[in-house]
């Protein structure tokens, strides 16, 4: 009597209607978990794996990010931002500090492909603004952004890994920041879910 | 949700891998630790923005308002406690709490005397006083007074009474208090003479609760 696994990208249909569920879940609404795990879980367990030295390691990152989730579930204001964005900022919270934390226990690489991808802007509309805002730069600037905001690097250690002056680092990180942030501030209203495309 | 994590949330979106299925294990693990399984420590959410989809189990919001309310129960009655000891005196004995609805009056020679009488867990309002003995009778341009303590320590006059008009008419007077009285009252009544003017430095004590009187 074994049912079929879950498919992660059954929620991931262009242009449907999904509804925030964080607010359910702040109210203890246990279906809402399980779609949200089903929404979420896919994108949450690779950017895990990403990050991660080991697959158990990797599992009991998601498990953690979600469990921060619940947590902060009722501090999410649908009209300040999209639900899948939310996602990714608590998930970054967990990795960057397990990234640190395993760096500092034993010094990693830096991950090969410091670019944007482009299989995810169809699913998200803020990865479409990043794209937008940050596609033109150079492949060094991207790379200066994409160090700090993904990985958590500070500026001296990203100046140290791509060999390049500190102020200069630090100003293309605050370059493209603020670029992303203005180019985010003109998208379209987040609170309207037919504007976020899973 | 600030800016810059949100602009950091979106760079992590445009860089982020495919999705990966999310093993049956896992998802079980992460079930485990959800918010219906395990004891909830926030939730102010307005129901409005719940309304949008399936409605939230109704017993889990009892479950989770239960002990608010009956905090907010006890710190009402605890106030209110509070307040009774601090407004109105300490709180009476067992034994004095079933009747401590009359005390005693009386003259230095104990040939008359008075009671009062209040409505009991009631220091203000309406108090009954009613004289006895042949002290009361009336005299000659008297005028009386009937004084309590309040529970700050200051002397109010209740009620007063012009003899030999008012004291003929009845032996019964109606006392009126806004503020809180000590409890059992500690009342007295002066009388002074009166012809006309009333001369309230020439008054004495007729009448007393705690007799004879340990101070003015």
């Amino acid at each position: 009597m074994s049912r079929p696994a879950p498919t992660v990208k059954s929620a991931a249909v262009p242009g449907s209607l999904d509804a925030p569920l964080l607010p359910r879940i702040a109210l203890g609404d246990e279906l809402a978990v399980r779609e949200c795990l089903r929404r979420y879980g896919g994108l949450v367990l690779a950017l895990s794996q990403r990050m991660s030295s080991s697959g158990s390691d990797a599992e009991d990152a998601c498990q953690e990010i979600f469990l921060d989730l619940w947590r902060v579930a009722a501090t999410f204001d649908p009209a300040r931002g999209r639900e899948v964005t939310f996602v990714a900022m608590v998930a970054r919270r967990r990795l960057v500090d397990r990234y640190r934390a395993a760096r500092n226990a034993s010094p990693r690489d830096l991950p090969r492909e410091l670019v944007l991808r482009p299989e995810r802007l169809e699913a998200h509309a803020d990865a479409r603004v990043a794209m937008a805002a940050l596609g033109e730069l150079a492949e060094w600037h991207q790379q200066t952004v994409i160090l700090a905001a993904c990985y958590g690097l500070s500026h001296g250690e990203i100046a140290s890994e791509l060999r390049m002056p500190l102020g200069t680092v630090k100003s293309a990180i605050r370059r493209g920041l603020d670029r992303l942030k203005q180019a985010l501030s003109q998208s379209p209203e987040p609170e309207d879910p037919r504007h976020e495309r899973r | 949700m600030n800016e810059d994590e949100l602009a950091k949330a979106a760079v992590l979106l445009a860089h982020a891998p495919p999705d990966v299925p999310l093993p049956r294990h896992l998802e079980r693990r992460i079930l485990q630790d959800s918010p219906p399984a395990r004891p909830r420590t926030t939730t102010t959410q307005s129901a409005a923005v719940a309304s949008g989809a399936s409605a939230p189990p109704r017993a889990s919001l009892v479950r989770e308002l239960a002990p608010w309310c009956l905090a907010a129960a006890c710190f009402a009655f605890a106030v209110f406690e509070w307040r009774s000891a601090a407004v109105l005196g300490p709180p009476r004995d067992h034994g004095a709490a079933s009747a401590p609805t009359a005390a005693q009056l009386s003259t230095p020679a104990g040939e008359g005397g008075a009671t009062v009488a209040w409505e009991p867990r009631s220091r203000t309002g309406s108090l009954r006083l009613q004289t006895h003995g042949p002290s009361f009778a009336p005299g000659p341009f008297e005028h009386r007074t009937v004084w309590a303590r309040s529970v700050e320590g200051a002397a109010l006059v209740l009620a007063t009474q012009v003899c030999p008009g008012a004291c003929a008419q009845s032996d019964s007077w109606t006392l009126t208090s806004s503020v809180p009285l000590r409890d059992p009252p500690d009342m007295w009544m002066t009388v002074a003479p009166s012809d006309g003017k009333v001369d309230l430095q020439k008054a004495t004590v007729l009448l007393s609760t705690r007799w004879p009187r340990e101070e003015n």
